[in-house]
């Protein structure tokens, strides 16, 4: 690689802080309009700095909305559709990989096709399964819509790391006295993890920030997801833009905390998964 | 420890056929060596009899026993695999207890087990290191570590020294053999190298196309090969084929192999020579047992005068490549002699070593077992 020269370096550096402004500064403004006061809120000029930093705003959103309740529903969603997405993309995934049968390779590449349809146009047939099925308002027909939006990407993506995986050592596993069974629990699994972490990520933050589906199938503010739960702030006669800000900062708050956590994981497993070794 | 038998053990790809109804029979405690090229069905013979690949047709006998509807998990086997096969995630310590960890073995008796193999492969001090921190003879050591422990009725080794060097490869040579004279277990062993073949097995099978073309004791193999293809195979460097015609005169049968070369055959072969008289043959002669040497062989010589193309010095001897009808041959020459290419030397060999092979069946036509050609080489 060839070294830059200082105007390339300084080219370069304008440009990252140029995206990373563009980027980052709505969520620093967010953050920072979170601790304002409501008169500094609209203050003109608008100052980026907090003069009298304030936790006003997010004690008048736990004290005067159901934002704990939306928070508790969306995790309840979100952890039990990564649950179910997993137990049932990981048999799937592997047997995609391992057996044999007809149709197997069609299965595998026309999995992603129904990635071709957008949400908007599935919704509503969903919802009248879900209502014949007495689901509608219930917490299950979310899970039950995120499991089914993220099952065709979660198998696509632990296939690959299926495939990674030799499979001597599944067959090691077997003539050292292993069923199948457990020797995909002590041998493939292990091995797999990353990409199961990473697929369980990618699950839960499409979980944990879907609007379309919770707003159609959930009616009762007592099941609400966070997403919709926020949404619905705005309907308020006075929209209270301090409580909106500060429930926008602590709804990314636990996908960051998630995301730093499981960071080497992800890299880990996109990168092993995607170079067949 | 157990004895293993194969009946009319078949495998099929949907139509293909890959393995046509074999038969062999493993003595209990017997190293038995399955070996051919690349293709010739060893390695799904021995994945059959594991339980890895699902038999077609026939049986596969334990002890008497059928195993052929068994898990490989219940066939009290263990196999080293050609890529060792570790469980990256696990230490050594923790891939040899692996199979005792699955059927539930005390603690205490997983380290007297884990440790004895250890110790005998050596490998004691690398127990807590993971697989990626350890050479590839390290690896083939803990693999065969992980199938020691096991204690099994019949060890499978899928080709386990082809990744290795050529010197850690007769090293190893070395380990599993004074391993299996330990423990006398029943040794499958499978591999495309007949140097290993030869120096490993009590029984070699060698196959070809699916077939086995000849069970016996290497010995046996190199001496009387049943067919060209076990005469090409087992040996090394390759032995020689002649096309020759055979011709009978007042002095007894000759076989001609153009150029002005004509070799005498032995007076004792006579009678199962005779029906090929008159008709295309093929002369095999090993490298070894050509020589370019100037002592004496013996009365029932025969000469073959030739031009050298290639000298390769490998110390003791070198080897001589000449050419006859296009086709390049090899034979053995003393070092001493110093030859060059172009040199005109005589070749001999005993008459004994000659092999007549009947080019339409690809069978070896061999005197009867009291030859006195034979019985000499039986001394």
């Amino acid at each position: 690689m060839t070294r830059r020269t200082g105007w390339q370096r300084l080219g370069l550096g304008l440009a990252v802080t140029v995206l990373l402004a563009f980027a980052a500064f709505p969520l620093l403004w967010m953050g920072l309009t979170a601790l304002k006061p409501p008169s500094e809120i609209f203050a003109w000029p608008p100052r980026l700095l907090p003069e009298a930093p304030t936790l006003s705003n997010i004690g008048r959103l736990f004290a005067q909305t159901h934002f704990v309740t939306y928070f508790k529903n969306s995790l309840i969603v979100s952890t039990a559709a990564v649950v179910l997405t997993l137990l049932l993309a990981v048999p799937g995934a592997y047997g995609l990989t391992r057996y044999r049968f007809w149709g197997r390779e069609t299965i595998a590449a026309t999995v992603l096709f129904t990635y071709m349809f957008a949400p908007i146009m599935i919704i509503i047939p969903f919802y009248i399964v879900m209502r014949t099925l007495g689901l509608a308002n219930t917490h299950i027909a979310l899970v039950l819509a995120y499991c089914a939006f993220s099952l065709p990407f979660a198998l696509w993506m632990l296939r690959t790391f299926f495939q990674s995986i030799p499979i001597d050592l599944e067959e090691a596993a077997m003539t050292d006295g292993a069923s199948r069974f457990r020797a995909v629990i002590h041998v493939v699994i292990p091995m797999a993890l990353p990409g199961i972490i990473a697929t369980g990520i990618l699950t839960f933050i499409l979980a944990w920030n879907d609007y379309i589906f919770a707003r159609i199938l959930i009616s009762s503010d007592n099941l609400k997801t966070l997403p919709v739960g926020i949404a619905d702030l705005y309907n308020a006669s006075v929209i209270d833009w301090g409580m909106i800000m500060a429930s926008g900062l602590l709804v990314i708050i636990p996908v960051v905390i998630v995301f730093s956590y499981v960071q080497k994981f992800l890299v880990a497993g996109w990168g092993s998964g995607g170079v067949k070794g | 420890m157990a004895e293993v038998k194969l009946v009319g053990l078949e495998k099929k790809f949907g139509d293909v056929s890959v393995i046509h109804s074999i038969n062999l029979d493993i003595a209990d405690g017997e190293f038995a060596v399955l070996v051919g090229p690349s293709g010739c069905g060893k390695t799904t013979t021995l994945r059959m009899v594991a339980g890895l690949e699902e038999a077609s047709g026939g049986s596969i006998l334990f002890d008497g026993k059928p195993v052929k509807r068994l898990q490989p998990k219940d066939r009290d086997i263990a196999m080293v695999f050609q890529s060792y096969a570790l469980y990256p995630h696990m230490s050594v310590r923790d891939n040899m207890a692996f199979s005792l960890r699955m059927k539930g073995v005390s603690s205490s008796e997983k380290k007297r087990l884990v440790g004895f193999a250890a110790e005998m492969l050596g490998i004691t001090d690398l127990l807590d290191r993971k697989p990626r921190q350890l050479s590839g003879g390290q690896r083939q050591r803990v693999a065969m570590g992980r199938a020691l422990v096991r204690e099994p009725k019949v060890f499978l080794f899928d080709e386990p020294l082809s990744n290795l060097d050529a010197a850690l490869r007769a090293q190893m040579r070395i380990e599993i053999k004074r391993i299996h004279q330990r423990l006398r277990t029943t040794i499958i062993y499978v591999t495309h190298d007949q140097v290993e073949a030869m120096t490993l097995a009590d029984k070699i099978v060698v196959m070809n196309r699916g077939h086995i073309e000849q069970v016996g004791d290497p010995l046996t193999l190199y001496r009387r090969p049943v067919s060209r293809f076990v005469a090409g195979f087992i040996g090394s460097p390759k032995m020689n084929f002649f096309p020759a015609k055979l011709l009978s005169d007042e002095s007894g049968l000759h076989a001609d192999l153009g150029d002005g070369i004509r070799i005498e055959m032995p007076r004792e072969r006579d009678g199962v020579y005779r029906p090929y008289a008159g008709r295309s043959v093929e002369i095999g002669i090993r490298p070894e047992h050509l020589l370019d040497d100037n002592r004496l062989i013996d009365s029932g010589a025969i000469a073959m005068d030739v031009t050298i193309d290639v000298v390769e010095p490998l110390g003791s001897t070198s080897l001589i490549t000449f050419v006859l009808g296009g086709t390049s041959y090899t034979a053995i020459g003393d070092i001493a002699l110093m030859r060059r290419p172009g040199n005109k030397v005589r070749l001999k060999a005993a008459a004994k070593d000659i092999y007549l092979i009947d080019p339409e069946s690809g069978r070896v036509v061999h005197p009867a077992d009291n030859d006195s050609t034979m019985i000499r080489l039986a001394v």
